[in-house]
């Protein structure tokens, strides 16, 4: 029954079938949950007893003839930023710990539950979504399931944790700059940051309402695209049948250029060997990166700020230092450079428009290096401003973008980013699904999680 | 400033945050240099 926690299309086969039983399958992935997260410390909630008892829920419907749903069995997990009734949001703070609980679910909770996934539990993050690394001073930094020594990225760091350790296939985060795609590849995992405002945030606790977008994370590409599709409230099916790729040969596919950032020659490798297996037929330069993400870190700072402005006022002092004074500065900004960097993402987001009218897909990679050093001299400011040199430019313009992890003789993951015009979600999908079967990107293989296979 | 605004900053994070705010001038600088196109015209293609 553990080999099945990496696979949700797996899972939800055996359990509608009646091989396997919803319930042992959620046993399976809490026994997971508990062997690791000493550890790894993904979770801040373990929702053991209403998992059990939905997963007794499910196995019944069965036993009665019904069809749970499409992931039958599924245990997922959310960033702690998702409302999940009954439970407190705590979006990584401390002071959250005095609100009420949610009295309903985040539409993306729901959306996966009526599914038929089960929810084992909530997830760490930085404070507020405000971070790249997952290094959390009130609930403790998440650890990287393939070296305990590094961080998984952030801010949904306790979900590429989770995914990549195999004690959930699927789980969901946010991105606002990166933060799907980054842990996504730090932990050998797929991660998908959907077209700006395509799914639903409702019940979220936001940091930047112009950036912010809600996403899976998951283990494979069929995992990635039955989840999306869930989340869009369509009922999956397999991505080959509903979009197919008449010809790979005819995808115009571009190769982003050197000058779009610095990066280890091993992100390079990654992106170079993707490309290989595509009809790359050209490079392409996109216009004034160091601006946009100039411009989107600037968006993000301001409405961070205005987000919590109360918070800053009169309980600043319980607030995660490293996230207290960057947020401070950021209510210092005046409106005229918040205006600016709005008008900058408008005219960004008409110049990709214009890119993409011939180009179907562009690779880039996906971080500038593989994941840092868990530390706060470790993972100085400057190495954190730049985690997301290449995925920010994409979340400025709202464009969807796909994170596969590489196979690689590295020693840590590495991830390659794919990025289509918006609402090409299917085509990324697809892509990625390609690329699995060539044998070009696949998870990256469980060697030091506890949870062996 | 920032007690124009309400938020109290104690002397023993006014480095940190001076800091943070010091490199938020400097990425607002680069876009002052960048001439948007006038209002009403963003540039986005019809």
């Amino acid at each position: 029954v553990r080999s099945l926690l990496l696979s949700a299309a797996e899972t939800a086969a055996a359990v509608r079938s009646g091989k396997v039983r919803a319930q042992e399958v959620i046993r399976a992935s809490l026994d997971a949950i508990a062997a690791t997260r000493g550890e790894l410390n993904c979770f801040t909630d373990v929702l053991a007893a209403q998992a059990v008892a939905d997963a007794a829920a499910i196995d019944l419907m069965i036993q009665s003839g019904g069809d749970p749903g499409p992931l039958a069995g599924v245990p997922f997990a959310v960033k702690n930023l998702y409302d999940v009734a009954g439970f407190r949001t705590l979006a990584g703070a401390k002071i959250t710990r005095e609100h009420r609980p949610a009295t309903q679910d985040a539409d993306a909770v729901r959306a996966l539950r009526t599914n038929g996934a089960v929810l084992v539990g909530m997830l760490n993050m930085d404070e507020f979504a405000y971070g790249w690394t997952t290094e959390n001073t009130h609930y403790g930094p998440t650890k990287n399931p393939h070296d305990h020594a590094r961080t998984p990225g952030g801010s949904s760091g306790g979900a590429g944790a989770a995914v990549g350790a195999g004690v959930v296939p699927i789980a969901l985060g946010s991105d606002t700059n990166g933060s799907i795609r980054v842990p996504a590849a730090f932990c050998g995992v797929y991660g998908l940051k959907p077209t700006y405002g395509l799914l639903s945030r409702a019940g979220t606790r936001l940091l930047s309402t112009s950036l912010d977008h809600v996403g899976p994370l998951a283990g494979s590409a069929e995992d990635l695209a039955i989840a999306f599709r869930s989340l869009q409230g369509m009922v999956p099916r397999k991505t080959a049948d509903e979009h197919p790729i008449p010809s790979i040969h005819q995808l115009r596919v571009g190769l982003v250029s050197n000058e779009f950032g610095e990066a280890m020659p091993d992100a390079w490798s990654a992106v170079e060997a993707v490309a290989a297996s595509l009809p790359v037929s050209r490079k392409v330069q996109i216009p004034e990166v160091d601006r946009a993400r100039a411009a989107a870190s600037l968006i993000t700072a301001s409405e961070a700020a205005t987000a919590h402005r109360d918070t800053l006022q009169r309980r600043a002092k319980e607030l995660d230092p490293l996230i207290r004074d960057r947020l401070l500065a950021a209510a210092l900004l005046p409106a005229t450079t918040y205006v600016h960097a709005l008008g900058f993402k408008a005219w960004f987001r008409s110049q990709l428009v214009t890119v993409f009218r011939d180009l179907d897909v562009l690779i880039t990679p996906c971080t500038p290096f593989f994941a840092p050093v868990i530390g706060r001299t470790g993972v100085d400011t400057s190495t954190k401003l730049s985690i997301g040199r290449f995925t920010q430019p994409f979340s400025l313009a709202g464009f969807p973008a796909l994170s596969v992890p590489v196979k690689s003789d590295t020693a840590l993951p590495v991830g390659v980013q794919l990025v289509a015009a918006p609402f090409g979600e299917a085509l990324l999908l697809d892509l990625a699904a390609y690329l699995e079967r060539a044998g070009i990107v696949g998870r990256w293989p469980l060697q030091r999680t506890a949870v062996k296979t | 400033m920032a007690l124009a605004l309400g938020l109290r900053i104690d002397a023993e994070h006014l480095p940190q945050v001076a800091d943070y705010f010091a490199r938020l001038q400097k990425l607002s600088a680069l876009l002052d240099d960048f001439p948007l196109p006038p209002e009403g015209d963003t540039g986005v293609p019809s």
